[in-house]
């Protein structure tokens, strides 16, 4: 099958900075793939440039579409949440079920309702009248309702409270994730998604500096906790990163051979937290 | 098209406050407003005239003079147009904020972003809401006023009744009832047409700026008002200064109200049909409506309101937040 999305070239200009500097990525189908990126990065911009709500250069193909062109066609086959509380604070529950299964063709409503059955919200109350968690619910609702096969997540979870931010990833792996989709999901939440991406992108001042998968992220990269006595050899391995732990030192390497690890000490598979913030380092600076 | 449908129906949940309940309540107004008018007048009737009140109101209805239908006939005209007026005048400041903010407020609040996130094309978007403000809303508030006026002249026969008049003689069976009705009908298309200048460019207003839209509409133009009367004071060719502000700047900023845009035209049509007496002069009618039709500002500005509705939607196609 070919690939879900694929860029060549993708570049965007703001006025004074150049948020997207000329990427190249492709995302396959049945896949969960992470863009990690400190703020300001370009994540945002990729995400838009996907859903054709922003222009750019370069070449961007979308499940066959380039986004710029006949948006509502490729809006058939593409979901996005993007970030909390976009829902139209003015409409009923039930006006917005009615509207989305009026103007969608692959909207299930009885797949809908059977998800809001699961909740507390009520058919007439008005999406001003809901908490943060509740409007998210009833988002998800709606769009696990939807047949689609590219969805797009913008930090969903932003300002939820834990119960609710692991509900929302344990919903959409359970009822609606399958190797027929793809879901593109940017968060600053690392440690809550580590455990079901497929994938991961990092990207770094409109840069992509890492596209993996992420059974070889755990090859690539290594940690290494290692008594003092060994700092000096663990050093000479240039570490990418390194940090005490009870009086001993754990080091993050980055494609060094396994054996030579082993001699220092014990070998850990990195969190994708870690390598983040190994990784973007100076950043901001 | 079944898109259509339901986006005209979310701009009916959105603003039902003002495209229904405003204009209902302008009724309910007017018809409470003559019922205490007419019982006011009773009573009145009986301080002053003692116990012999009714029998003074109803010599008045006694016999119908031609010299009273004449007059009824034009209490009921004018009637008509008054209350046509008022509902025009509703529906002009409840269509004015609502273009406004109709491509501004989903983006300041970026519930654009759920819009944008179904099958719904940016130009059935900019449609809908031109469709509503420039078709729909004029069309409901029509039939509301058309109620409202029936009611108070029910209202009107039952007091000519109370006092032995002849509803039918004064009301009813008026030769201008129907023919001024038939006039008010056959000016709505070119209300229409007239009110698509300023549907455009409200709209255009409402996709295009960042912030700000009321400021942004009426300063443009009115500042390009100012600034070509200034330069036609230092004698540099520039437009008429009339003709700018009232086919231009006042159309742009004022086209949706009834009582300024075609409705009002109603007004000289009627008159005009209505010279010669109680009796309703097609002819002179029928010029009117057709110096209307003919009119090339109306056709003009109609196209200019269409090209910037376009625009609109290209501005929606790029902005999804401020």
């Amino acid at each position: 099958m070919s690939a879900m999305i694929e860029a060549h070239g993708l570049r965007k200009q703001y006025r004074n900075t150049e948020a997207l500097r000329g990427i190249d990525f492709s995302i396959e189908p049945g896949r969960i793939v992470g863009l990690i990126g400190p703020n300001g990065a370009g994540k945002t911009t990729a995400l838009k440039a996907i859903l054709g709500l922003t222009d750019f250069q370069g070449q961007l193909n979308v499940l066959g579409h380039d986004p710029r062109i006949g948006r509502e066609h490729m809006m058939q086959e593409v979901s996005f949440i993007a970030d909390v509380a976009v829902l139209p604070r003015w409409i009923r529950v039930h006006q917005v079920v009615d509207f989305v299964a009026g103007v969608h063709p692959k909207f299930d409503r009885a797949r809908c309702e059977s998800f809001l059955a699961r909740t507390q919200l009520q058919k007439t109350a008005r999406v001003r009248e809901l908490s943060k968690g509740m409007i998210v619910q009833l988002h998800l609702a709606l769009v696990m309702a939807i047949d689609a096969r590219l969805l797009v997540l913008d930090e969903p979870t932003l300002g939820l409270d834990l119960l609710y931010r692991k509900q929302f990833y344990q919903n959409l792996l359970e009822d609606y994730f399958d190797e027929q989709r793809t879901i593109v999901i940017t968060t600053h939440q690392v440690e809550e998604i580590e455990h079901i991406l497929s994938d991961v992108m990092f990207i770094r001042d409109g840069r992509i500096t890492l596209q993996t998968d992420m059974d070889s992220l755990g090859e690539r990269y290594a940690e290494v906790m290692v008594a003092a006595e060994h700092d000096e050899a663990a050093r000479a391995l240039k570490p990418l990163s390194e940090r005490s732990v009870f009086g001993k030192t754990v080091y993050l390497f980055d494609g060094v051979e396994r054996q030579q690890l082993q001699a220092l000490g014990e070998v850990r598979r990195p969190s994708l937290a870690d390598i983040f913030v190994a990784t973007m380092q100076g950043s901001y600076t | 098209m079944n898109n259509l449908t339901w986006l005209l129906k979310r701009e009916f949940w959105e603003h039902r406050g003002g495209f229904l309940w405003a204009p209902f309540w302008t009724g309910v107004a007017v018809l409470a407003l003559t019922l205490l008018g007419l019982l006011a007048g009773e009573v009145r009737m009986l301080q002053v005239n003692g116990g012999g009140s009714s029998s003074a109101i109803s010599m008045l209805f006694s016999e119908q003079t031609p010299k009273q239908i004449e007059q009824a006939a034009k209490l009921l005209n004018g009637s008509l147009l008054g209350v046509n007026a008022l509902f025009g005048l509703v529906m002009g400041v409840v269509l004015f904020f609502y273009l406004l903010g109709a491509l501004y407020d989903d983006r300041r609040d970026r519930s654009a972003l759920f819009w944008k996130s179904l099958p719904v094309s940016d130009a059935g978007t900019v449609i809908s809401k031109a469709l509503m403000a420039t078709v729909l809303i004029p069309l409901l508030v029509f039939a509301l006023m058309l109620v409202t006026w029936l009611l108070l002249q029910i209202l009107l026969s039952i007091f000519v009744l109370i006092h032995g008049g002849s509803p039918w003689a004064l009301i009813w069976g008026q030769h201008s009832f129907l023919p001024m009705l038939a006039v008010l009908l056959a000016d709505l298309p070119a209300h229409m047409l007239w009110a698509l200048l300023a549907v455009g460019w409200l709209l255009l207003c409402s996709a295009a700026v960042r912030s700000k839209p009321f400021l942004w509409a009426v300063l443009i133009p009115v500042l390009f008002g100012i600034a070509n009367g200034w330069i036609g004071l230092m004698g540099v060719p520039n437009l008429p200064v009339w003709f700018l502000w009232r086919e231009g700047i006042a159309r742009m900023l004022l086209g949706m109200f009834g009582l300024y845009g075609a409705w009002g035209q109603t007004l000289s049509v009627g008159d005009e049909a209505l010279r010669s007496g109680n009796i309703f002069g097609w002819e002179a009618a029928g010029r009117g409506l057709a110096a209307l039709y003919a009119s090339p500002g109306l056709w003009i500005g109609a196209l200019a309101g269409i090209a910037m509705i376009a625009g609109a939607v290209w501005f929606r196609r790029r902005n999804s937040e401020v």
